[in-house]
């Protein structure tokens, strides 16, 4: 029994973590009908700035959150007005230069990053990492939680804010229809530009909380954006709660799957969902290219 | 009010309108006709800026359109209902038409401009909390129509709005328009069945390949031998 | 023209394939006193082994230097090097050219196991004696040849000796009877829990939980969940680095109660490991082929000399740390240096018969340990020739350092066993 709730505490607090990283991904391709391979080394960044926030201004990751958002928001919002946003003409989109485009993007990030921190590990011990809770028999690790909570506290927000304000329903609207969009009068392009500032943002924040649990390298993205990706199409695209039901669905099934098939198939189960989302229910993907 | 001096225009390198001019007044209905592919759509798109000419120009009471980017133009007091509706399909009929209104004006009259919608088209309110991609075609229409005019517009063109519904539902769309007319909004309707197209307009122009070949008040083109033959078959 | 030009080309050909032709196949007799006594080194200071062959190298030729050996017996030490590219082929003809065209009287050489086996076949159809270095291969001395030496380095198989016998005397003995083995799930992982599992068993060991796992998951308490129902009394990872520290610190979250974690050397010796798993790495054990801490130490020549030293003047020197590769050079060159002074010193003039005979008696501490250069058999039925048996070295972080536990004349500090994850 303690096994089983183990797992399944696991999983809920991973699949929150996931979910706050999909969520970002699963906004900028509802708005963009692209996907967009820069968002893991996007996230990364926001784990280095993280990084150099704790190290030379002494802030804890959870204090460093809000700073990083704010300055990977900034970055996500002139990266898509300058550089991809411009590969996009109304007339001549081709979707898959701008996938492509995305993609040199992540790498050329990761070069960069690379050159400045070099490929080795930076291990941070900020105050709450290796604290533990015990709990009738099973265990949770304090910075999973916090995560998890902060994460739901994002996608709760989040939800709120496309719901309920004017911008977060132009963002819908633009998602859902952007030439009807712009003849609502809505600046599709800043629409875009803000969205991608936003899925950024909250790539980052989930970078951030993973700061206390993990160690960072350049390349530490490549697994979240599979799972991100894994999750947008469970999830569906633009669907806050499709991307946090998605992220616990894909964090219990890697958690189960581990404890109960063996833990080499945690990380395997997540494609299998993904195989069987696109050979059930191929709706998620009808619509990225049904645009 | 409007004014399209000259334009021509271009998909790619293919051209759809040559040398267009078309003039609306302030509080008058002016219809356009045409057969399938004459260039209405593309000259009402034109208007709402997802196109541009590469001659003549649009002015809009004093604002020359053809240098306003596109988003500006609901701001100016356009409301563009464009053919097939384009509704937000997974959002409710109320996020739907809280979306006509994003304008500053618009916004601040939000409520009284939904109690007005409501009252024109009652069904939208029973409707409210439905999402648009499962309204029937009358209602999907009403839905469009009325996100239009919840952005107050000084001028509404309306495409196709009677297309693929019942008859008794076309006459509700040509009341609807007046309606709209004589609350003191100018309306230029692109219409494929050309006998309410002109029934109900003040002014007409026709539009063939991408050219305009005739104008004039409704009545005089109903009784014009020419559209007579080629749109009406007698 | 044309013609002309051919003729000079075939000329120079043959002329090249006639050297080592010309070369005397017996080792030339003694030289006037005048004449240097010549060491060949061949590494692979190009290719894809550079960094260990530079390693080798650059330790070797420190230990000439750290012993003052410049002249014996009034004759100069003159030092050659060949870069063998990492190439097997190369390997064979540097060695060739050492011994012939550069005609040195000993050679120091070989990293990886394919370039050090074609090296030591030509030294010994040439008839020079030659001190292998790394190459790892059991079989690299598995047959009797006269003129091949090996001592600082450890064949594979014996790679974890310190550990077996650390398991035997101090970890059985202890009360430890459950294990349950993790290992990564690529082929250095599953290849290593292959062999662990058999000597496992052999030793009465039950495997309690037996599992392979991705290294590069972010959460292993799924599997850690597991582990702790089996409860184990001792936990052997096969892991790489950053798994070796996410894996310790969610054990000891988890409240693993065991009496020890041996980690497989890879991550669990890396300064990273530490950072990794902060306090929660204490009392990790963990093997290694050779650490600086070694409590070996000795006098040759008359200078006093200590593993810590060694690794203390590569640092400054090359400004990076030493490993066991490293180690295994200093050691070859220490091993020749006594060589040589004691071929001299028995009166006899220095050429490749009396390195030889000096090389079969060798008996010396290195920084690697004890070397003797003897044939031994071991308990798989391997015989090897000319081979020493480095230690190998159980470790144990204590107080967030690496400290040398095993074997005990070797040890920095005593081990702390039992070495639950959590000492509150
Ligand atoms: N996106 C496009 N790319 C290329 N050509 C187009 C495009 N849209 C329309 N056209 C062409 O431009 C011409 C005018 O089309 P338009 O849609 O304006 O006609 P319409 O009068 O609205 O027709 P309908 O009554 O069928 O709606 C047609 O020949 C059409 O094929
Ligand atoms: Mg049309």
């Amino acid at each position: 029994m303690a096994l089983f709730g183990q797992t399944f505490i696991t999983g809920v607090l991973m699949g929150g973590i996931y979910a706050i990283i999909a969520i970002g991904m699963t906004l900028v391709m509802g708005v963009m009908k692209i996907i967009n391979l820069a968002h893991g080394a996007l996230m990364m960044v926001g784990m280095y700035i993280c990084l150099v926030l704790f190290e030379h201004a002494g802030l804890h990751p959870y204090v460093a959150l809000i700073p990083t958002m704010i300055a990977l928001f900034i970055i996500g919002y002139l990266l898509q007005k300058y550089s991809i946003g411009r590969v996009s003409g109304v007339e001549t989109i081709i979707p898959e230069s701008q996938v492509l485009l995305t993609l040199a993007l992540g790498l050329a990030i990761t070069e960069v990053i690379r050159v400045i921190f070099t490929s080795n590990y930076q291990i941070i011990h900020p105050a709450l990492t290796g604290e533990y809770w015990h709990l009738a028999g099973m265990t949770i690790e304090i910075p999973y939680l916090i995560g998890f909570v902060i994460a739901t506290i994002f996608v709760a927000l989040l939800h709120f804010f496309l719901a309920r304000t004017d911008l977060g329903q132009s963002v819908i609207a633009t998602s859902q229809d952007k030439d009807a969009a712009v003849y609502m009068g809505i600046n599709a392009e800043r629409i875009t530009n803000f969205t991608f500032g936003l899925g950024t943002a909250l790539a980052a924040a989930g970078g951030v909380i993973l700061m206390p649990l993990f160690y960072l390298y350049p390349h530490v993205w490549h697994p979240y954006l599979m799972k991100a990706f894994v999750i947008t199409i469970l999830g569906g695209m633009g669907s806050t709660v499709g991307a946090l039901s998605g992220g616990l669905i894909l964090g219990l099934a890697e958690s189960f799957g581990s404890t109960y098939w063996g833990p080499q198939w945690g990380e395997v189960i997540g494609f299998i969902i993904f195989l069987l989302i696109l050979l059930f229910l191929p709706g998620g993907l009808k619509r990225i290219i049904g645009r | 009010m409007l004014k399209v001096n000259n334009i021509d225009v271009y998909y790619a390198d293919v051209q759809a309108l040559w040398d267009v001019s078309i003039e609306v007044k302030q509080g008058e209905i002016v219809s356009l006709v045409g057969a399938n592919g004459a260039g209405k759509t593309t000259l009402l798109n034109t208007i709402a800026g997802l196109l541009h000419p590469t001659k003549g120009n649009i002015e809009f009471l004093e604002h020359d359109l053809t240098v306003k980017p596109n988003h500006r133009r609901a701001a100016l007091g356009i409301a563009h209902i464009p053919e097939g509706r384009r509704l937000f399909p997974e959002m409710t009929v109320k996020q739907n038409l809280v979306m006509g209104s994003m304008s500053r004006e618009a916004k601040a009259k939000r409520e009284e401009s939904m109690d007005w919608v409501f009252s024109l088209f009652p069904v939208l309110k029973e409707r409210t909390w439905q999402a648009a991609g499962t309204l029937s075609g009358g209602e999907a229409q009403m839905l469009a129509i009325g996100r239009g005019l919840m952005a107050r517009p000084r001028l509404v063109m309306m495409d196709e709005p009677s297309l693929g519904l019942a008859p008794n539902l076309v006459e509700d769309v040509m009341k609807i328009t007046k309606e709209v007319n004589s609350q003191g909004i100018t309306v230029l309707l692109v219409e494929q069945n050309i006998m309410h197209a002109l029934r109900v307009c003040n002014r007409a122009y026709v539009l063939e390949t991408g050219r305009v070949t005739l104008e004039g008040p409704g009545e005089e083109l109903l009784t014009n031998a020419r559209i007579k033959e080629a749109y009406m078959g007698i | 023209m044309k013609k002309g030009l051919l003729s000079i080309l075939v000329v120079c050909v043959v002329a090249l394939l006639a050297i080592p032709a010309c070369a005397p196949a017996k080792p030339s007799p003694a030289k006037p006193s005048v004449e240097p006594i010549k060491v060949g080194m061949n590494f692979s200071l190009t290719g894809s082994k550079a960094k260990f062959g530079e390693m080798n190298m650059n330790s070797a030729t420190l230990a000439f230097s750290d012993f003052g050996i410049d002249r014996i017996n009034d004759r100069p030490v003159k030092i050659t090097e060949e870069d063998n590219r990492s190439e097997p082929a190369t390997a064979k003809s540097a060695e060739e050219k050492l011994a012939t065209a550069n005609k040195v009287d000993l050679i120091i050489g070989g990293y990886s196991s394919s370039c050090t086996e074609p090296m030591t076949s030509a030294a010994e159809d040439l008839g020079i004696p030659h001190i292998i270095v790394t190459g790892s291969k059991d079989a690299i001395t598995g047959k009797p040849l006269e003129w091949v030496f090996s001592g600082p380095r450890v064949p594979a198989s014996h790679y974890g000796d310190a550990m077996w016998e650390f398991i035997d005397e101090v970890i059985i003995p202890g009360g430890v009877k459950k294990v349950a083995l993790l290992y990564e799930m690529t082929d250095w992982g599953t290849s290593s829990a292959k062999s662990l599992r058999p000597k496992l068993e052999e030793r009465g060991l039950e495997i309690v939980y037996d599992s392979k796992y991705n290294s590069e998951a972010t959460d292993f308490k799924p599997m850690l969940s597991k582990v702790k129902a089996a409860d184990p009394d001792m936990v052997i990872p096969v892991s790489y680095l950053t798994d070796a520290g996410l894996l310790v610190r969610q054990a000891t979250g988890l409240e693993l109660d065991i009496l020890a974690w041996i980690g497989q050397a890879g991550g669990y010796t890396m300064p990273e490991f530490a950072e990794l798993a902060g306090k929660d790495a204490n009392l990790i054990f963990s093997t290694t082929n050779w650490n600086p801490k070694a409590a070996w130490e000795g006098t040759l020549n008359g200078i006093k000399w200590s593993g810590k030293k060694y690794s203390d003047e590569y640092v400054e020197k090359y400004d990076t740390e030493p490993d066991y590769h490293g180690a295994q050079g200093y050691a070859a060159g220490q091993i020749a240096v006594d060589a040589l002074l004691r071929a001299a010193e028995a009166g006899n003039t220095i050429n490749r018969e009396s390195i030889r005979d000096a090389l079969d008696n060798t008996d010396l501490t290195t920084v690697m340990g004890v070397i003797k250069h003897h044939k031994w058999t071991d308990e798989m039925g391997h015989h090897y020739y000319h081979q020493g048996l480095p230690p190998t070295y159980v470790i144990q972080w204590q107080d967030m350092a690496q400290e040398v536990v095993w074997p005990e004349d070797a040890a920095s500090v005593d081990y702390i066993f039992p070495a639950p994850l959590l000492e509150q």
